[in-house]
């Protein structure tokens, strides 16, 4: 008996705080004396019982030592393994990732009019670059894009053509959320895959606010947008009295399924003239509805559709071809109802070869306001071919024919050839 | 204002004339499983994705939400795809295979499963740089186990 505990002490020595040591060794070498005395065998029964607890006590303490000395399984740092994409650089040391792109494009036209013989150009004037970030944040995903064209002032054709970069994009998406400058939400969502746009083209980049709402197949958007007046005065100059309180309202909702895609949109707007004309204050409310959208057939090809009505069109529509209303002398504002849509189909006649056929036609009511020399309509017929050659290039050809009209009845008629060459990296 | 009917009459016969080929156009008809409807299917989604960036009108924005719609159509199919062929009645068309060939469908079975989990994490976290990389991956590992297998795609 002794001999064990005297063992078991040594062996756990290391591990015991020095007063239970010394309490171990106490008992040890009292058990020595009761083993020399057997007629005290109560003492020693009840020593033994004392020598059992302290057992107990020892591994008690044994265990707890133990578990004292386990040493936390430390996670490893799961960093994550840097992804490759398409002009990606992984900023990694700010959980940001940036992504470069954009597009060079070289169009050439020649264009025949009614009183000219004919004109040549080219330019690369639809060449852009942007750039992407994406960052996680506490709350969502954070994205932000900057987007730039060389559409801004034109350089000079004699010498070197240095055409200036302008804005095209510039916004930041926050989840639903989306701040800053970017196409605006009331745009046909099914323009024609013309290489010009058509006439009727509802398409505006301006400043916003958007909200955007995801569901199963179908989605709702809302957005305040930049408002800007736009009015022809008895002149028949375009009036922008920049006086606007109030900004554009947006809504869409949009639905898509194996079928193609459907869009409505409605707009509502404040115009405002504060002065700017004849000294007085007038205000008028306008509004806008619009449809939009495409069918697909046989696999690959598609028919695509858009119509938009309103008396508060204006400069949505056919890059402000007219005005939303006329002010008169008097400073007094008057709201003009326009139409315009489009039809156009697209055919794949393989994977990497396809045509587009489109029409589009616009038109507005003027009033006794506007002079004769105001726009009244416009139609436009287009065909083209286009080829891809390589992935994320594209050769085409494209003629279109284009008639314009004035209130006073004057029409012309204009017709191009175009030719474009584009890679997106 | 009336519309030049001038104008109008050949444009329309034009878009007849197009309408009418792509009506008309050969398609070839041939036995298929699911994997080749499969295939089908991906083939057009694939030919979407390529293509959004030609789109005439779009923004980045609205590029990429095409983007992510079309990669997460592409993710489901796939997944779909996957979980069938848990099913030894589907595997491979239906065609008998060597227990080699067998152990070769698992392993890329498996590749694919775990390809597509990665794809469907991208598209909800919406990496669309990283979308089409991974999709090329997925596609050669539907492309290596269709030419070792001999499945005939459409």
């Amino acid at each position: 008996m002794s001999n064990f505990v005297s063992n078991k002490s040594s062996a756990l020595c290391f591990k015991l705080s020095g007063c239970e040591l010394l309490m171990v060794s106490c008992l040890a070498l009292m058990s020595l004396p009761i083993q020399a005395a057997p007629e005290i065998s109560d003492e020693l029964k009840q020593l033994r019982a004392q020598m059992q607890m302290m057992m107990k006590r020892i591994e008690e303490l044994e265990k707890q030592q133990t578990e004292k000395q386990v040493i936390p399984v430390v996670q490893a740092t799961v960093t994550e393994e840097p992804k490759k994409g398409k002009g990606v650089i992984d900023l990694m040391s700010d959980n940001t990732t940036l992504t470069v792109g954009g597009r060079i494009q070289m169009n050439t036209y020649y264009d025949w009019k009614e009183s000219k013989q004919g004109h040549l150009a080219y330019n690369v004037r639809d060449t852009r670059f942007w750039l992407k970030t994406r960052t996680k944040t506490d709350y969502g995903l954070l994205s932000a894009t900057l987007e730039l064209d060389l559409a801004g002032t034109a350089g000079n054709e004699r010498t070197s053509n240095s055409h200036n970069p302008r804005l095209r994009h510039a916004y930041v998406q926050l989840g639903k959320i989306t701040l800053g400058q970017t196409n605006s939400l009331f745009n046909s969502i099914a323009a024609p895959d013309t290489i010009t746009a058509p006439i009727d083209d509802v398409f505006v980049r301006q400043p916003q606010m958007r909200w955007t709402e995801y569901f199963e197949g179908s989605q709702f958007a809302i957005s305040l947008e930049q408002p800007e007046t736009t009015l022809t005065d008895s002149s028949g100059k375009r009036v922008t009295p920049g006086t606007d309180r109030f900004p554009d309202l947006v809504t869409r909702f949009t639905w898509h399924g194996d079928w193609g895609e459907a869009s409505v949109a409605a707009m509502g707007r404040e115009f405002r003239n504060d002065g700017v004309v004849a000294g007085v204050t007038d205000e008028a409310y306008g509004g806008a509805l619009s449809l939009s959208g495409k069918f697909l057939f046989f696999d690959y090809d598609d028919l695509r559709y858009g119509i938009a009505y309103g008396n508060g069109l204006g400069r949505y529509m056919a890059g402000n071809y007219f005005n939303a209303g006329s002010i008169d002398d008097q400073g007094q504002i008057h709201l003009l109802p326009a139409i315009g849509g489009h039809i156009a189909y697209r055919h794949w006649w393989n994977e990497s070869l396809r045509t587009s056929l489109a029409f589009a036609h616009i038109q507005t009511d003027n009033d006794d306001v506007v002079p004769d020399t105001t726009n009244k309509l416009g139609q436009f017929y287009t065909a083209n071919l286009i080829w891809i050659p390589v992935k994320n290039g594209q050769l085409g050809v494209e003629y279109y024919y284009q008639r314009k009209k004035v209130q006073g009845g004057l029409s012309t008629d204009s017709s191009r050839l175009l030719f474009k060459a584009s890679y997106e990296f | 204002m009336k519309i030049d009917k001038a104008l109008l009459l050949p444009f329309l016969l034009l878009l007849s004339a197009v309408f009418i080929t792509s009506c008309v156009s050969p398609v070839k008809k041939q036995e298929t499983c699911e994997a080749t409807d499969h295939s089908k299917k991906l083939r057009i989604l694939l030919h979407k994705l390529d293509t959004v960036v030609f789109e005439p009108t779009y923004s980045e924005l609205e590029r990429d939400a095409y983007k992510i719609r079309y990669a997460g159509e592409i993710s489901k199919i796939v997944e779909d795809m996957v979980n069938r062929q848990q099913d030894k009645k589907v595997k491979a068309c239906g065609l008998s295979l060597s227990s080699q060939q067998e152990q070769l469908f698992d392993q890329l079975s498996a590749q694919l499963q775990v390809q597509v989990q990665q794809l469907i994490g991208q598209v909800n976290e919406q990496q669309t740089e990283f979308i089409k990389p991974q999709i090329n991956r997925i596609n050669q590992t539907c492309t290596s186990c269709h030419q070792q297998l001999g499945i005939i795609t459409p």
